[in-house]
């Protein structure tokens, strides 16, 4: 079930008002059975892997808790290596499988270990990250276990940030399970906004930017260096909007009902440089990271070699948990590099080399912007053969002229780029005019409401198909 | 409850003007849409709704620039125009066909059959929806058409008028203020050449997979017609690309079901490629010319037909 679909539309009109009327204690029944559900439209048969995880950490959590020294340690090592196994077995396996293929066939050797056939469940490495969250913290002393399965069960399954986050922490959201939220009405008229507003990010931007983005890249090698570009820049935002899209009505689906979930998102293509980006970017992913790798591995509190090799192996990893695929592990890795320049050459970015501030920072955004599409070359291409020879195009600016496909098409995307990068801008920028539009009066207010929504209506691609990170 | 009823009131103004202005704003963008004068819709629309023309010409980009209806008309003296429209398929056609039958019997319908109209697409019917959708009060056959491919995309396209007219701003902008290709009673010319290198491709499509969908849209094409006495001509108009597996042989076997045949024209300017095609799908303005004139000669002047195949 897609949050851009009418069967979420009718599913979220029932279990809302059904949420209010319930009494408190039975709330946490009502959701868990809709989060079934909810992920049961997709693969029903995966509910089973979910369930094994959630039984493993549940008793883990409590394992933890009550005991000391090594037993403690080795609790917490089974329900990482049961999370770890689950992904290993359902992400990796033909992945690696792939691999030791190749490499046995280059010293003469034919590989004999079977393919698993087997569709990856959707928004695996979400849940099973929120979950190893949960019995890391209760190791380290700043989570009680949770007792109650049903609530536990929740917080793994909490059906708005299920199969694409945000990846919750049990310290945020599991306590918010315990307390009884009440109808209120700036929550759900905020969550609604929020709702309409991921709805709008996308129908009318991402799902219009991949008819041009998908046109391109699925026959890159019949396009010129500009169109491939523009491709690049497309997706951009593409996948910003999808995924932000996203968060947002999660994160809306969730604050109707009283729960705040994390913000996952700030502006990140305002960033002035790749640090600020990751601080910008999937900021529920990039945290976990923090937390429970880079932190582990002595952060930047170590020698520096040791450092940079910290900073490569947390975004090498990050590029793995996206997919099974040596583009995504290149993605990282260019993320990672990134950030060892960034840090090696911080003194010298923080000079004001074009003598006049704003046009300094504007200049680092834009820097940090092309490296960051540079990357996403490898993000969306179709494998690695494919993603250097797009950026061979790219760099030799491969003759032709610019594909247009539709011209509206390609028109409106355009149009909602510079509408988004307004947007964003000003609230970046000028947040006091957006306290005026909420503030002004009911009229303006209203007014605002229903253009987001014709927008929606008149401008949305309805047939524009999952989200990209439903795949991770 | 306070919280509760405002919640309500504030939603229901919302919602009481959503109504209001989808309904206001769409009638005035389907007023603009319905007098296009250019462009791919505008096509459509005559087809659908005040097509009175003798001859009637059906099919996908390629039967758009490849029949001149105006050299029809000087040539046979009866009135022609040209229906064909980028990107459709066999199930557009037979929609096409049957809501211009519902108001207007044509003498003579031209089909010109493209070699992969009968393949498998994806997402084929939500193209068409997509197409057809704005027409979806103005013909009985299309709302049917539009019912039977999905319940969900009826009911939104009767609560809502703006969802009707989704993302057709732009190009009825675009279509009043006269940018790009101008259409001259259907027909769309292409001005230029292929390269004096381009030679007809030899395509190997192995995959080839017929849709059971587009075949029955190809019979009921026929059956129609037949039902009406309408003399029909299906034509493989020239093309650089030839596919080794196509809709030939499937024509042909559904068509001698009537005692028709399929007349291929797909290597006949192989010689002059380079002059007389655009693109390799597409024959130029001068392209067009020679094959209208072929087509009048071997089909509707009533002589002796040349089967080519």
């Amino acid at each position: 079930m897609l949050f851009n679909s009418l069967h979420f539309f009718f599913f979220f009109i029932v279990v809302t008002p059904a949420f209010f009327l319930l009494s408190h204690q039975h709330r946490w029944k009502l959701l868990l059975v809709a989060s079934c559900y909810f992920y049961m439209t997709f693969v029903p048969v995966y509910i089973l892997i979910l369930g094994f995880t959630i039984i493993i950490d549940y008793f883990a959590g409590i394992l933890i808790e009550n005991s000391k020294g090594k037993r403690r340690k080795n609790f917490l090592i089974l329900s990482l290596v049961a999370n770890i196994g689950v992904l290993a077995v359902f992400k990796y396996y033909n992945f690696l499988n792939d691999n030791l293929s190749f490499l046995l066939g280059n010293i003469g050797y034919q590989n004999r270990v079977p393919y698993l056939e087997i569709l990856l469940p959707i928004g695996l490495s979400f849940h099973t990250f929120q979950a190893m969250s949960y019995t890391i913290e209760v190791y380290r002393g700043n989570q009680k276990a949770e007792k109650h399965f049903g609530i536990y069960s929740l917080y793994v399954m909490f059906y708005p940030q299920l199969v694409a986050g945000p990846i919750e922490r049990p310290q945020n959201i599991l306590n918010q399970f315990h307390t009884k939220q009440y109808f209120n009405y700036t929550n759900v008229v905020e969550g609604l906004k929020l709702i309409t507003w991921g709805l709008f990010k996308k129908v009318v931007i991402a799902d219009r930017l991949s008819i041009y983005v998908d046109a391109v890249y699925n026959n890159a090698d019949q396009h010129s260096g500009l169109t491939l570009i523009v491709a690049t820049v497309f997706f951009a935002f593409q996948i910003y909007c999808d995924f932000s899209g996203y968060s947002d009505i999660a994160i809306g689906c969730a604050r109707v009902m009283g729960y705040n979930l994390m913000i996952n998102f700030r502006r990140p293509y305002l960033a002035g440089s790749i640090k600020e980006f990751w601080s910008r970017w999937h900021i529920s992913l990039s945290t976990w990271f923090r937390d429970y790798l880079y932190f582990p591995l002595g952060g930047s509190k170590v020698a520096i070699p040791r450092w940079y090799l910290n900073l490569f192996i947390v975004f090498m990893v990050s590029g793995l948990w996206h997919g099974a695929n040596w583009t995504f592990i290149i993605w990282g890795a260019l993320h990672g590099i990134y950030q060892i320049f960034s840090v090696s050459f911080k003194k010298f970015n923080e000079r004001n080399i074009l003598g006049y501030r704003p046009l300094t920072n504007a200049l680092h955004v834009f820097i940090t912007f092309a490296l960051v599409c540079f990357a996403w070359i490898f993000f969306r291409a179709n494998n690695v053969t494919e993603a250097f020879n797009i950026c061979k195009s790219i760099f030799t600016l491969k003759g032709g002229g610019l594909f247009i496909g539709t011209p509206e098409g390609f028109v409106y995307a355009l149009i909602w780029i510079l509408f988004l990068l307004v947007v964003e801008y000003i609230t970046e920028y000028h947040s006091d005019i957006i306290k005026v539009f909420y503030s002004s009066n009911r009229v303006v207010r209203y007014a605002g409401y229903t253009v987001i929504v014709l927008f929606i209506i008149l401008f949305g691609v309805f047939n524009g198909g999952q989200f990209i990170y439903f795949q991770f | 409850m306070e919280p509760f009823y405002k919640l309500l009131r504030n939603g229901l103004i919302i919602l009481v003007l959503l109504f209001a202005t989808d309904r206001a704003l769409g009638a005035l963008i389907e007023h603009f849409f319905f007098n296009e004068k250019q462009g791919d819709s505008a096509v459509t629309t005559h087809g659908i709704l005040d097509a009175n023309e003798d001859i009637l010409i059906f099919g996908n980009s390629r039967a758009s620039h490849h029949y001149i209806p105006e050299l029809i008309t000087e040539k046979t003296g009866l009135s022609c125009y040209n229906l064909g429209r980028d990107g459709m398929k066999m199930l557009y056609y037979e929609t096409l066909l049957k809501s211009v039958l519902s108001y207007h019997t044509p003498k003579v319908v031209i089909l010109d059959l493209n070699l992969n109209d009968f393949e498998y697409q994806h997402q084929e019917e939500q193209k068409l929806t997509a197409v057809l959708m704005p027409y979806i009060n103005k013909n009985k056959e299309i709302s049917e058409l539009i019912y039977t491919q999905s319940k969900m995309e009826f009911s939104l396209a009767h609560i809502s008028t703006l969802y009707r007219v989704n993302s057709l701003p732009m190009s009825i902008v675009q279509h009043h203020l006269e940018i790009g290709q101008k259409h001259f009673n259907g027909y769309e010319p292409l001005s230029g050449n292929m390269p004096q290198s381009a030679k007809v491709r030899h395509i190997d499509n192995a995959n080839y997979k017929e849709s059971k969908d587009q075949l029955t849209a190809f019979e009921n094409f026929v059956k129609a017609t037949k039902s009406k006495n309408i003399k029909l001509h299906v034509l493989v108009s020239p093309g650089m690309k030839i596919h080794k597996h196509n809709a030939l042989k499937t024509a042909d076997r559904i068509l001698s079901k009537y005692d028709l045949k399929c007349y291929n024209y797909s290597e006949l300017f192989n010689a002059d490629a380079n002059k007389l095609f655009y693109d390799v799908g597409h024959l130029n303005e001068i392209g067009a010319k020679a094959f209208t004139d072929a087509v009048i000669v071997d089909h509707l002047a009533e002589m002796p037909a040349t089967e080519i195949n």
